[in-house]
């Protein structure tokens, strides 16, 4: 595929500065058509989208600003710029005139530097002119091009991951569920920032294996809360000594069923993958290699469960709506492997936002979702996107080709909005988030940045051009600081002053915590707020915020209110913090809220079981059972538990 | 599935190394201490497959090189795709002499896997002479790999 970096007109009949700058132009990776007749650019123009085009305004067969005046109508300055010439008229007041006569960008005085040239066509790229796949790409835009290309075989699925290298921690759901789908075989290597590595092996399409450097093995935690063993048995377990693996140990002591064991170690590879999955810049390779398929491992199915949880959970909502903007003019449509009966539509996330699919029947873009304020939440909404996209089963369509005044400059200011009063690393971070690149592209990002703008508005587009001006002036600061070494040090030093931050908050946390076992909520909520902004991935934060608000909530006339909030909230609950003590509490004292005697005293016991020493759910359970009362009420139990009764060893 | 195996031939301050398999927590260097030697040339060329565990394990072991020089020779694509991601995979003082490079005709769907030597095709200023290829039915064909991303060890 031939790659441009778009394409050029020059109507100039003077061939030996048309030649010349033909020759400049298509060196800097342009496609230049030069011609002197009218008709001719017209023609082409018709016929192919075209960054800019250049006009001298006295052409032998006529007028050039005549000829411009008469396709303004069909190629408004929206979609078109155009650079007038002259060396014979100009000046001041023609100058003036045909600038606004012509909605050109800019007047080039013959003669003029080749740089004056370049500067009126350097920055503008693909937007109006090429399709995606006529554009530069980067190995990260080309996984994210996957969910405008339903029909792409498995081989160039296959080559587009092999090609990858600097990915973000964010993507990784969606190359996990890639890789499930292709049915590969192989290991995927994974390098934090830091050059820690990870990796996961996949047989067959299923994951079979996960290497992170944590070695935590939460598999005490996860029979226990699974109920497949009790904390006696595993102290028994522990306290023999063997050289033997704990699982085997437990097994041979006849206290835990090989089945329940695999359950168990599936578990615990969703917790390993779901660790490997943060906010960072993050390099990947894959090793296609024989892999034998061993159990247990994760299919697809389980895997769709995880994707959910996922993006539920780890994926900020600040860098989804980064992500999406460069697809904000782009059609969504179901794609053909989309089913309304298909289970995965039925998660808590997706079927919080009831009938989301059929909105892209309908052919909307996801800037009209959002803009439509449908649903309350815009976070949700991203959310549920990515989900479907991740599966497949939604696909962007077409991509508006024409926006008029106001939606750009909507687009424009959503733009501006988030790169406003941030530093320029930030900045930076941001524009390589949006173009989907990875950070340290430079001139494509900032090429492909610029894209997303779109041309250069007409002076008299006042309020798009005093934005598009805004944007541009922080994009080239950034893009300047992102050349320098100065961008690492700035890194560090926002490191430096990031720890500080959370020494700080570390602190504030723990005086939450201990506000929240003295039952003083509201203090404790605040100061979780606070925490959270400064840190939001600080380990059970937001279990402690829903502990807060429910204990505000038992106070309140609002109850069933609540319990929906608490429902969103506990969604953000990372899979490898749900085996822990504070969930199942915290999950008593929703239950508890809701009336729910049997299964709060249930949650009570099982926190108390992987926390004996957990105090506040043992007063919580004394006074659930002066309220309810232990019963035997096995038709109340769900069926997680019933199963795990089946494996539990007496 | 190729059994992991380490063959080392010593000759004085000299060390021939050959690697084979596939390295992953079940490789065990351990007995292979690459000290002693002066100049380590190792051939790569057998390595079928490498993991995450397997890479801190290589990490590991060419660090008991220390001061040694490392030359790895036929270094296939799962190799030279650890040796641009992974620090410490190619050891400071360490070179590549030789490594494949994946070709592919968009036509035929033929595959070719084509060595690539140090002075021939590449040196230190990187990519010199990129052979041309054919394919079984004649058709020329094109390197199988992101450029930019394959051959940045050439620059480091």
């Amino acid at each position: 595929m031939e790659k441009t970096k778009g394409r050029v007109v020059l109507l100039e009949d003077d061939t030996t500065l048309g030649n010349a700058l033909k020759t400049a132009f298509e060196r800097d990776g342009f496609e230049v058509f030069l011609t002197g007749r009218t008709e001719e650019a017209l023609e082409y123009l018709n016929g192919n989208p075209v960054n800019t085009l250049f006009v001298d305004c006295l052409l032998s067969g006529g007028s050039g600003v005549d000829f411009v005046e008469g396709i303004r109508k069909k190629f408004p300055a929206s979609t078109l710029d155009v650079v007038m010439m002259s060396g014979i008229f100009t000046d001041a007041g023609f100058v003036k005139d045909t600038l606004r006569s012509t909605n050109a960008i800019a007047f080039l005085k013959k003669p003029f530097d080749l740089k004056e040239a370049f500067a009126h066509i350097n920055v503008l790229t693909s937007v109006t002119t090429a399709t995606h796949e006529e554009t530069e790409s980067s190995p990260r835009k080309e996984l994210y091009q996957m969910f405008s290309k339903p029909k792409m075989s498995v081989r160039e699925k296959r080559k587009t991951i092999e090609a990858l290298d600097e990915i973000h921690g964010f993507d990784l759901p969606y190359l996990y569920s890639l890789l499930v789908e292709t049915q590969a075989t192989g290991h995927l290597n994974i390098a934090s920032e830091k050059g820690d590595l990870s990796g996961i092996s996949f047989s067959q399409g299923k994951i079979i294996a996960v290497d992170i450097l944590d070695k935590e093995t939460y598999l005490g935690k996860l029979l226990i809360e699974a109920g497949y063993i009790l904390p006696d048995d595993l102290n028994e377990a522990l306290s023999v000594s063997s050289p033997k693996r704990l699982g085997e140990r437990l097994i041979q002591g006849n206290l835990l069923s090989p089945h329940a064991f695999n359950i168990a170690l599936a578990n615990q590879m969703s917790i390993r993958l779901s660790r490997t999955i943060s906010d960072e810049s993050i390099k990947v390779n894959f090793v296609a290699t024989d892999v034998d398929l061993t159990f247990p491992h994760i299919d697809s199915e389980a895997l769709a469960v995880f994707l959910h949880d996922w993006v539920a959970s780890k994926i900020e909502y600040s860098w989804l709506k980064n992500h999406y903007i460069q697809w904000g003019d782009y059609t969504i449509t179901k794609s053909p492997s989309f089913d309304a009966k298909n289970p995965f539509l039925n998660l808590p996330l997706i079927s919080s936002l009831p009938g989301f699919a059929d909105h892209f029947a309908n052919g909307q873009t996801l800037n009209q979702i959002i803009d439509g304020r449908k649903y309350s939440s815009e976070e949700t909404v991203y959310k549920v996107l990515h989900l479907l996209l991740t599966k497949g089963y939604l696909i962007f369509a077409e991509r508006v080709k024409v926006l008029n005044d106001a939606d750009r400059s909507k687009t424009l200011k959503k733009i501006l909005g988030q790169i406003q009063e941030r530093n320029k690393l930030e900045v930076w971070d941001i524009m390589s988030r949006m173009v989907g690149a990875a950070e340290s592209e430079n001139s494509f990002i900032y090429q492909e940045f610029m894209g997303l703008l779109g041309p250069t508005p007409a002076p008299e587009q006042k309020e798009l051009a005093l934005t598009y001006r805004a944007i541009k002036s922080l994009a080239d600061q950034a893009f300047e600081f992102s050349k320098t070494g100065d961008r690492d040090k700035m890194k560090e030093s926002i490191a430096k002053d990031e720890i500080e931050q959370q020494m700080k908050a570390a602190s504030q946390y723990d005086e939450a915590k201990n506000l929240l076992q003295k039952s003083q909520y509201a203090q404790a909520a605040k100061i979780l707020h606070k925490v959270h902004m400064v840190d939001p991935s600080m380990e059970k934060i937001k279990l402690y915020m829903a502990w807060a608000k429910l204990g505000m909530a038992d106070n309140q006339s609002t109850r069933l209110q609540v319990a929906k909030e608490i429902e969103m909230d506990l969604l953000q609950v990372p899979p490898e913090e749900k085996f822990d003590a504070l969930y199942s509490f915290v999950m008593g004292l929703y239950y508890k809220l809701k009336g729910d005697g049997v299964n709060a005293r249930k949650s009570m016991e099982k926190a108390i079981n992987l926390d004996s020493n957990f105090i506040v759910a043992r007063r919580e359970l004394t006074v659930l059972n002066a309220t309810h009362g232990p019963k035997k009420d096995v038709m109340n139990r769900d069926l997680k538990d019933l199963v795990a009764g089946f494996f539990k060893k007496r | 599935m190729g059994k992991f195996e380490i063959k080392i031939d010593k000759s004085g301050g000299e060390a021939k190394v050959a690697v084979l398999g596939v390295i992953d927590e079940d490789a065990d260097f351990g007995p292979h201490a690459l000290t002693g030697a002066q100049v380590i040339d190792m051939d790569l060329g057998g390595i079928k497959s490498i993991n995450s565990c397997g890479i801190r394990e290589w990490i590991k072991w060419v660090e008991t090189a220390s001061g040694a020089v490392i030359k790895y020779n036929e270094c296939p694509k799962i190799i030279v795709d650890q040796i641009n991601m992974v620090q410490g995979f190619l050891p400071k003082g360490g070179a590549v002499v030789s490594f494949y490079v994946p070709y592919y005709s968009d036509e035929s769907g033929d595959e070719k896997n084509v060595l690539f030597k140090y002075g021939q095709e590449f040196d230190d200023s990187g990519l010199k002479n990129p052979p041309s290829v054919k394919a079984g039915d004649g058709t020329e064909m094109e390197m199988d790999v992101v450029e930019a991303k394959y051959f940045k060890f050439l620059k480091k």
